[in-house]
């Protein structure tokens, strides 16, 4: 649970993109564009219809023309090329009428609990242009540029549960759909993504209707979403210590269920070799300016190419194989070759794995109520079992609470400032658990109460240490074992993190704050979902002749 | 408030509002009727059956708080009376938590009104009062008594009224920085 360890995360098959993708091809979805009424000039509205056994879900998009100077990815924008939002049913003219008032001003609009999500994406002006000129003028764009860029729009921000007016997450939770993190918001982005091919060609039908031509199915399938993130995705761990655990709870499970596994059968080296390739030509393409993850690319690249040379020669038949390839992997490769191994070894096996997607969810108000009748020994054993790193750490060095956590004004979103900048202190979000931990400690070990209640009534300030602390006893996973303040804390771990369990590759940080990612690249379309590979494209396939 | 509290706030509220109750406009009242800051003063002071403030009155959070977190005790009462106490529906939340982990019932009179906590929900023995309850003099939290009085259905979406939305968020803003030259270009790592 150490940040550098979680910072270097692949989606895999337990990602929320996957199981999505795999409900929808195993329930038979039906997914149709119902609309598609865009001007010459980009301005209009679509419908995008998603059916599934019960229920059906509608995206509405909304496409703008948005001049050049005011494209902004930061949250402090106002107008996009597009907005969205998930609409629960089929919405009616009215229905939609009302949305077109609202969602197009996104935070500064208003939805209703009719709306699930609410986004807005833009385009990627570097690939958008060159893709609708090609289109128009009877060509196919250069797969190259396709490849280097891998989206044409990205969204920056995707809000579900509650955000502006939208429905509570706990109005959805009961419907099987619903029951995984994160499956309307990636519902959301996977129409989007629909959205945007059409719309890609449409322009280019406009500007040359007797000329142009549609996008080639490969390259189309080469294009995912692409999405900014910044600080705001980051204190979502910590403020989700249930969720954190389950979804960590079912990566370790896997892994400790395939490593079990007493032997093999000789296809599993082929499949596995296959998948390393793969691998390698993902982290191929895989590009990023940011000097941290140069230097993770690089650590990748080297390990993958070690990984592939030890599977040239390893025995991983016999004698709990994948168990002596994991205890290799710990002392040859670096914490990137290690994760992706991990999500390599976890394609091997989705009989091992799928099940495990089940647990991925939690409910936190299960876990909210303190047990005041716990003993303070009790508190001080959690306390010395998870919080150990914690205790040790000495917190009046400067370098260990180098960084504030504050909300700003402007945009009440997460920031992270100086400590030194003394006017954040009153500002302070409850993020730094280690810190509050070794607090906790000190005034458990000093005070004269004997349980959790008592202690409370005099020490509210504790409450909220506590109440982790309690809940961290029985989820293993549920805490960060590192510091949330220190001087080297880089956020941009956090986000990685998360979004490799959404599924997002391409990790392409602008600081160690923010980051542009890939959500659906090379996934099937709804009209491929039936396809025998539909739940296999996390990785790139490879080209034709290296097959 | 520490922020172990505010998130019972945080809790209770959406609870109230989930059982049709002013959720929003109780704990506007209550933090604007607030004023200690940062001390004991309206925590309880438990002397066997009675919880009274160190001084003035009992905040309903706190109070509500230690009572949950006294669930096992409290479970097996005869009676608590709680002496001055604002804002006494927002103790129903910490209530019905207690009701619901322990598996018993739990009443709370007030003045004019009564409910019953169980872990089959709520059960208001007369109508909703038609305003807030700013303060009571004495309220009793009741222990294992009958469920008496109306189940009150749970909805999903809450009604705050304008006013009571006004005070929250200008109360919430006060969590915000100011934003600041330096800080806009380095807060969210523009530079980084």
């Amino acid at each position: 649970m150490r940040l550098d360890r979680l910072g270097s995360a692949h989606a895999t098959r337990l990602s929320f993109m996957r199981q999505l993708l795999r409900r929808m091809r195993d329930e038979a979805w039906e997914v149709t564009r119902a609309k598609l009424d865009i001007d010459a000039q980009g301005v209009g509205t679509a419908l995008y219809s998603a059916v599934g056994p019960d229920r059906a879900y509608t995206l509405v998009a909304f496409a703008h023309d948005l001049p050049d100077d005011q494209r902004s990815d930061r949250v402090i924008a106002t107008a996009w090329d597009a907005t969205f939002t998930l609409y629960d049913g089929v919405p009616g003219e009215s229905e939609i009428a009302r949305l077109r008032a609202n969602v197009p001003h996104q935070e500064a609009g208003r939805v209703s609990g009719r709306e699930l999500t609410l986004s807005r994406a833009n385009k990627s002006m570097r690939l958008w242009d060159h893709v609708v000129g090609a289109l128009a003028s009877g060509r196919q764009p250069e797969p190259e540029r396709v490849d280097a860029v891998g989206y044409l729009m990205r969204t920056t921000a995707v809000y579900g549960s509650g955000k502006f007016g939208a429905a509570d997450h706990a109005a959805v939770a009961h419907r099987p759909e619903c029951a995984a993190p994160f499956q309307l918001e990636m519902l959301t982005v996977y129409l989007i993504r629909c959205f945007v091919m059409d719309l890609v060609e449409h322009m280019a039908r406009a500007r040359a209707p007797d000329k142009a031509v549609p996008l080639d199915p490969a390259l189309r399938r080469r294009l995912g979403i692409g999405n900014s993130t910044g600080l705001g995705m980051a204190p979502f761990l910590i403020n989700h210590p249930d969720l954190l655990n389950a979804w960590i709870g079912a990566r370790e499970g896997a892994l400790a269920r395939i490593r079990s596994l007493n032997d093999t059968v000789p296809s599993k080296r082929v499949e596995l070799t296959r998948l390393v390739a793969r691998a390698i030509q993902n982290a191929q393409n895989w590009q990023s300016g940011h000097a941290v993850q140069k230097a993770k690319l690089a650590d990748l690249r080297d390990d993958l190419i070690r990984l592939s040379q030890h599977l040239r020669k390893a025995d991983l038949q016999n004698n709990r194989p994948w168990n002596r390839l994991w205890l290799w992997s710990e002392s040859a490769l670096t914490n990137e070759g290690q994760e992706q191994l991990l999500a390599l070894m976890l394609e091997l096996y989705p009989e091992l794995v799928h099940d495990l997607c089940a647990f991925m969810a939690a409910n936190e108000s299960t876990t909210f109520a303190i047990d005041g009748a716990m003993s303070r020994a009790k508190l001080l054993d959690i306390l010395r079992e998870t919080y150990g790193w914690a205790l040790t750490t000495d917190w009046t060095a400067p370098e260990a609470q180098e960084k504030i956590w504050y909300v700003s004004e402007a945009k009440q979103e997460p920031r992270l400032g100086l400590r030194n900048d003394e006017d954040l202190i009153d500002y302070e979000q409850p993020l730094g658990i280690g810190q509050a931990a070794a607090q906790l400690f000190e005034a458990l070990t000093e005070s004269a109460h004997e349980t959790a209640a008592g202690f409370l009534l005099t020490h509210p300030e504790h409450r909220h240490m506590i109440r982790r602390a309690q809940r961290a006893a029985h989820m293993p996973y549920a805490e960060i074992h590192d510091n949330t303040l220190g001087h080297t804390l880089r956020p941009m771990d956090m986000l990685r993190l998360k979004l490799s369990f959404f599924g997002a590759t391409h990790f392409d940080p602008r600081s160690d704050r923010w980051v542009r990612i890939t959500m659906f690249r090379d996934a099937p379309f709804p009209e491929d979902l039936q396809s025998e590979a539909a739940d296999d494209w996390t990785l790139p396939p490879l080209p034709i002749a290296a097959q | 408030m520490s922020w172990g509290l505010a998130e019972e706030a945080g809790q209770a509220v959406a609870w109230l509002c989930a059982h049709g109750l002013p959720g929003p406009e109780y704990l506007a009242t209550r933090l604007q009727n607030r004023t200690e800051v940062d001390s004991l003063a309206d925590h309880p002071l438990i002397e066997e059956d009675t919880w009274r403030a160190h001084t003035g009155t009992l905040c309903p959070i706190a109070t509500g708080a230690a009572l949950s977190d006294a669930a096992n005790i409290v479970s097996k009462t005869d009676s608590l009376r709680l002496v001055k106490c604002d804002a006494p529906f927002l103790l129903l939340p910490f209530l019905a938590s207690i009701a619901h982990r322990m598996g018993v019932t739990i009443g709370l009179k007030v003045p004019d009104h009564e409910a019953v906590c169980s872990p089959k929900g709520l059960y208001l023995v007369n109508k909703p009062p038609d305003s807030v309850i700013v303060q009571a003099d004495d309220v009793t939290v009741l222990p294992n008594v009958p469920i008496a009085g109306t189940h009150v259905p749970t909805q999903r979406r809450a009604q705050p009224t304008k006013e009571a939305l006004k005070i929250l968020n200008l109360l919430a803003d006060r969590m915000y920085a100011p934003e600041t030259e330096a800080r806009r270009r380095t807060g969210a790592g523009e530079l980084g």
